[in-house]
């Protein structure tokens, strides 16, 4: 299948090319993400009709006006369950569904596993920040997943005689 | 001090990260001891952490390392 690029060609960024200027004492992934990060930024800007989003939310200080999903019936999935294809795409579906600005620091903190500096770098935004929208990321997937997620922890045995 | 629940949902992420500090980590430890609601929001915000930090979650398509870096070499070459 033809794998063209759904975006037109254009000059890459300057910033891009000027690869000897790359400073020694940061994390080539950091650096790379900040760039993209910028060209994101550059692209969101000049589309007029695309509303944005503050990157310092004004809820960034604030961590308290949240409830988790309070399931007791479940704590713990095994990672093997992650065979069934069903748990990769819920997984998926969730970390998709947050707002970018929380999106962003999971993607970076927890699925790349950056450090709180690199983060804070990537996006552009306070080491604090990235803290803040790291709990909130993870206090709304576990609202969003525990009352999914049941069904993937392994029955226990108990009165019932657990599994069949 | 005994800290109540939406004091230790506050303060869950940075102790799964081991970023709050002695005192606090005791009092939340103690809340836990006792909270069946806490451990489980504790227990379960943690497995989704793990879960989504799982490779198979999100890998990369096969190849895109390779084209990654194709693509940059190329560019390289273009911007003399």
């Amino acid at each position: 299948m033809n794998q063209r690029p759904k975006t037109p060609r254009r000059r890459p960024s300057s910033r891009y090319l000027n690869l000897k200027n790359f400073r020694g004492d940061s994390q080539f992934r950091t650096w790379v993400l900040s760039i993209a990060r910028n060209e994101g930024l550059g692209r969101l800007r000049k589309t007029a009709t695309r509303r944005e989003d503050s990157l310092e939310a004004g809820t960034d200080e604030q961590t308290g006006d949240y409830t988790p999903a309070l399931l007791t019936s479940w704590r713990e999935v095994p990672q093997q369950a992650l065979e069934r294809k069903e748990l990769g795409d819920l997984l998926r579906a969730a970390v998709e569904g947050l707002p970018a600005i929380y999106r962003n620091v999971v993607l970076l903190r927890d699925i790349e596993e950056m450090d709180v500096r690199e983060t804070s770098v990537a996006l552009g935004i306070t080491e604090g920040a990235v803290k803040v929208r790291l709990h909130r990321a993870r206090a709304l997937l576990q609202r969003d997943l525990a009352p999914k997620l049941g069904g993937f922890a392994p029955k226990r045995k108990g009165l019932f005689g657990g599994r069949k | 001090m005994r800290v109540d629940c939406q004091h230790v949902w506050e303060h869950i992420s940075a102790y799964i990260d081991g970023e709050v500090d002695a005192e606090l980590r005791a009092q939340i430890d103690r809340h836990l001891e006792t909270c069946e609601i806490c451990s489980a929001v504790l227990d379960s915000t943690r497995n989704v952490v793990v879960l989504i930090a799982d490779d198979r979650v999100f890998e990369l398509p096969a190849g895109f390392s390779d084209r990654l870096h194709d693509r940059l070499e190329r560019e390289l070459k273009l911007s003399g």
